[in-house]
């Protein structure tokens, strides 16, 4: 049978029942929040989850450190963050404050640095929990940090969190769940730190060589498209390609030339051995270099070559090619020849001209000078026949003053007039000349001409004219006095192209010393002479106008011959 | 008339997050809103909300308050970082606000506000009243109110919180932040009407502790024992470290009410908290007077659920068909992430939200989680703890 209570002991079991009806709530709550703890680290893990998946979509570090920051708290759930970041490289530093009051910033970035510093750790997470006795001066309650990472040598970061103070009792305490949960975020960062920093080395290669391709297309635009010829030939000056210009200059085309050196078709015997030292000292010290020198193209066609070699280098300063520009200066080489032939022909004219101006003026003056004595002593003279004396005296000096002027303007015109060519009886022409120049002979002298054939020339008639006259007339003037055997002999024969006219005399001849000096302008040979002097030297300009050439040979005493070479058709010649 | 744009958000970084929330709630015309509502859990720095909002949107009224965690169309975060917003265009309201409120003087601060408030605005039709939820008299701030606005003019709103600590809480009313303040925003758009309904799912289990001492709010005695220690031995906690974050999950005190209330309420009993304590004195929600019996309570996992079933389909029937323009909800911070796991306290707010939806959109909304809630009972308004309570403004 149960036992039956009394009423105070029932009131009393009631009391009990009671209280273990909500202490059963109690013990259910536990498990309650035992449950949400549980739930909650899921949610943190979800959220360490959530910054893995949106820190590796970031490219740049300064998105990332933010993120890194903002994540501390999220997922330590911490008040503070505090991210330190140092590019070395880049001598760029950061310092992100997560959860602070723009006020507070100073203090509570100094005062977890002042932790830090001093509480510093080689490896691993560090938590701080400053002490209550000194929280008046203290504005953080906890702190806890990780030692310096370092991302490779340029990159490290640091990350702390916290909780103040002031908002400590909100958040949970920094302890062991929270340090694991700061390892693991930590170990996160370095990772994807690592990659964001290796992707941004790989992207910034990736612009360096997309910048090069571009870099190098407009090269190759530029090295295709040059009117200069370009080569790339490897270290050891081995064609690895040539440009369409090279090609054309040459005529080499680049499949004949790769892998050649060169010199090995492109010199020419002729190229100058001071040049081919000068290029394979530089090429052999790895120096740029720039010569002009004479390369001999595909056909065997000589022309010159502006050579301009530049080594090239690869980062590590290895060298690794030669560039070379090459450019076709013939014409401005044969310019440049003709330039200077030019000025040898001017600096001669400018000679001829101060002899010129020296001699026409004494040649003009002196027979004028004699004119004004001349009629000094007409005016003074009574006597009739002297009078007459002195006026055929300023006569003869009127003639030569006369003669002066007109060889003068003789000269002038041969060098001003152009070539005309004409057809005309060589044989003919000197015929006509014996006859109008025999009143000069005062005694009988024989003049003769000889010719092979009918000498007919194309050649300008009038410098032709000139030409023998001022010959004949030299052989008859200068003839041997009172010599009755004087003769004055002209051979005419043709040779190829050319007609060969020898004009012998018997007359003075004329001494070694002279011959070299006859046919300058103005000189005398002969004391006994009466010209000009300018004959001879006009004769030589004719000849040299006619592309022809004159000969002069004598022995003093014997006679001369003079002779002549004229080219049929001069202006071919 | 007065339009209501809603958006919440989880971010670290309290300037994104206004930002954010501004962005996803008007798109690019929240430089134009005129009224920001901000609810913001513990972990964000509310001078900077006010700040950052006050930037962007710089002819807008702005308050704040801090919560355990907010819900909106977004669905339900409890975090230290979340952000919830409700911001409002139209100028057919007024706001007042008091700092340094506290349990002795709710009544007179409330007045002067609500007397402010109606001579700011003729037409009010509706009051949203935000206090802090520590040493707060509630029932007296209600009693203010209703003197100035009559008791037919429907009192909504919470009281704010901290992470359950019991620490502190936060109100922010354009560019100042108070930690014992309290606001009062007045509807005053004709086109609006409001239905609130409060739920708690709890049971009330075993004997009553009876107020055997007290003072205005304050509870300083149980059945002749210090009121603390008594509450704590009858909790299984007497002998540890406890403080309200122990008490609060478990300690709902419940007020036995009228047959005729109970119907309409679903329960016998209207729950109350205990914030704070000074020693063994206990900050109550409201005024208690001596000889109340208390009971504790136990919670009922499928009796939440139907209630909330109930008090929604009460509120939409109450609507006739007209379509929610804004949800104002306040929710016990008790009966968040510490009652109920993650999966079912979304498949409850699912389950509060769906109804309200039109043409498959969730209306503009705007849910804490605090320590209190305001919503009519037996026609009067009436504060709340431990409850759901839902605020539709409907036209």
């Amino acid at each position: 049978m149960p036992h039956s209570l009394n009423p105070e002991e029932l009131y009393q079991k009631y009391l009990d029942l009671q209280l273990r009806v909500t202490r059963f709530s109690s013990i259910e709550q536990e498990l309650i929040n035992t449950r949400e703890q549980l739930d909650h680290e899921l949610v943190l893990h979800k959220r360490l989850l959530k910054f893995n998946t949106e820190a590796l979509k970031l490219n740049s570090e300064k998105e990332f450190i933010q993120l890194v920051a903002e994540s501390v708290i999220d997922i330590c759930e911490t008040q503070i963050a505090y991210v330190y970041f140092l590019h070395k490289d880049r001598q760029e530093e950061e310092r992100i404050l997560e959860g602070v009051r723009k006020k507070d910033e100073a203090a509570i970035v100094g005062e977890i640095e002042k932790i830090i510093h001093y509480h510093k750790t080689a490896h691993g997470i560090k938590v701080v929990h400053q002490s209550t006795e000194h929280t008046e001066k203290n504005v953080l309650k906890s702190c806890m940090f990780s030692s310096t990472i370092d991302i490779g040598s340029d990159v490290s970061i640091l990350l702390a969190a916290a909780n103040s103070n002031e908002k400590a009792p909100f958040y949970p305490a920094i302890n062991d769940r929270s340090k694991i949960l700061f390892s693991i975020f930590v170990q996160q960062v370095e990772a994807i730190l690592s990659n964001i920093i290796t992707a941004q080395q790989n992207r910034q290669q990736m612009h360096t060589i997309a910048e090069a391709q571009i870099e190098l297309k407009k090269l190759s635009l530029i090295a295709t498209k040059t009117k200069s010829g370009v080569i790339i030939s490897d270290k050891h000056g081995r064609i690895e390609w040539v440009n369409n210009s090279f090609e054309q200059t040459t005529g080499f085309k680049l499949e004949e030339v790769i892998g050649k050196k060169p010199k090995e078709f492109l010199q020419s015997d002729l190229t100058s051995l001071e040049d081919k030292t000068k290029m394979a000292n530089a090429l052999a010290a790895k120096e740029s270099v720039e010569v002009t020198v004479l390369n001999k193209s595909k056909s065997g066609h000589h022309y010159y070559n502006q050579l301009a070699i530049t080594p090239v280098f690869d980062e590590k300063g290895e060298h690794i090619n030669f560039i070379a520009l090459q450019k076709d200066i013939t014409a401005e080489e044969n310019y440049k020849k003709e330039l200077i032939q030019k000025n040898t022909e001017l600096e001669k004219i400018n000679k001829e001209l101060d002899q010129f101006i020296y001699s026409i003026s004494h040649d003009l003056r002196s027979p004028l000078l004699s004119i004004k004595g001349l009629l000094s002593l007409i005016e003074t003279s009574v006597d009739e026949n002297e009078t007459k004396l002195y006026h055929g005296l300023i006569g003869k000096s009127v003639g030569r003053l006369d003669n002066t002027i007109l060889e003068i303007l003789e000269y002038s015109r041969n060098s001003r007039v152009d070539v005309y060519r004409d057809e005309f009886n060589l044989q003919n022409m000197i015929e006509q000349q014996f006859q109008d120049l025999s009143y000069i002979a005062e005694e009988g002298i024989d003049l003769k001409v000889f010719s092979d054939s009918s000498p007919i020339i194309f050649s300008d008639k009038t410098r032709v004219e000139t030409l023998l006259k001022n010959l004949i007339s030299n052989a008859i003037k200068y003839r041997k006095k009172n010599n009755f055997t004087s003769f004055v002999h002209v051979k005419i024969r043709r040779e190829g192209e050319v007609y060969v006219i020898d004009i012998i005399d018997n007359g003075e001849g004329i001494s070694e010393l002279n011959q070299k000096r006859v046919f300058e302008m103005f000189y005398r040979a002969s004391s006994s002479s009466q010209g000009t002097g300018l004959g001879l030297a006009m004769c030589q300009e004719i000849v040299k106008k006619l592309n022809g050439e004159i000969k002069l040979t004598s022995q003093f005493g014997e006679g001369t011959t003079i002779t002549l070479i004229l080219p049929n058709n001069p202006l071919n010649a | 008339m007065l339009h209501f744009y809603s958006s919440s958000t989880r971010m670290v970084n309290t300037r994104r997050g206004v930002q954010e929330c501004l962005e996803s709630a008007m798109g690019n015309n929240f430089h134009d809103s005129d009224l920001l509502i901000f609810h913001a859990s513990i972990g964000h720095d509310f001078q900077e909300i006010v700040d950052e909002a006050a930037q962007l949107a710089p002819n807008a009224r702005i308050v704040a308050a801090s919560c355990c965690g907010v819900v909106g169309r977004e669905g339900v975060s409890e975090s230290m970082k979340d952000m919830a917003l409700m911001a409002v265009k139209g100028n057919e309201f007024a706001l007042e606000s008091c700092n340094n409120i506290y349990g002795h003087n709710s009544y007179a601060k409330t007045l002067e506000m609500a007397k402010k408030l109606h001579a700011a605005k003729p037409g009010i039709n509706m009051l949203y009243f935000l206090a802090s939820g520590i040493d707060v008299d509630n029932d007296k701030c209600i009693e203010a109110l209703e003197e100035v606005f009559g008791e037919e003019v429907t009192i909504f709103g919470a009281t704010s919180s901290d992470n359950m600590k019991g620490h502190v809480s936060f109100q922010a009313v354009d560019q100042n932040v108070y930690e014992h303040g309290a606001y009062v925003i007045g509807f005053a758009d004709p086109s609006l009407k409001v239905e609130t309904q409060a739920t708690h799912g709890f049971v009330a289990i075993g004997e009553p502790l009876v107020v055997t001492k007290s003072e205005g709010h304050i509870i300083q005695e149980f059945n002749g024992n210090p009121a603390w220690s008594e509450y704590l031995n009858r909790l299984g906690l007497a002998g540890k470290e406890a403080d309200c974050v122990d008490t609060i999950p478990i300690g709902a005190l419940g007020e036995k009410l009228s047959p005729e209330l109970s119907k309409e309420y679903g329960n016998d009993h209207l729950l109350r908290a205990v914030t704070k304590h000074d020693g063994e004195g206990m900050h109550y929600a409201t005024t208690i007077s001596e000889g109340t019996e208390l009971w504790l309570t136990t919670r009922n996992e499928d009796l939440i659920f139907s209630e909330m079933d109930r008090i929604v389909e009460e509120i939409t029937k109450r609507m006739h068909g007209k379509n929610a323009v804004a949800v104002f909800h306040a929710d016990c911070l008790a009966r968040g992430r510490f009652l109920f796991n993650r999966i079912i306290k979304e498949e409850l707010v699912n389950r509060m939200q769906y109804p309200f939806y039109s043409n498959s959109e969730c209306p503009p909304w705007l849910g804490m989680y605090g320590f209190g809630e305001f919503a009519r009972l037996g026609g009067k308004n009436t504060f709340h703890n431990y409850t759901t309570a839902l605020y539709v403004i409907y036209r």
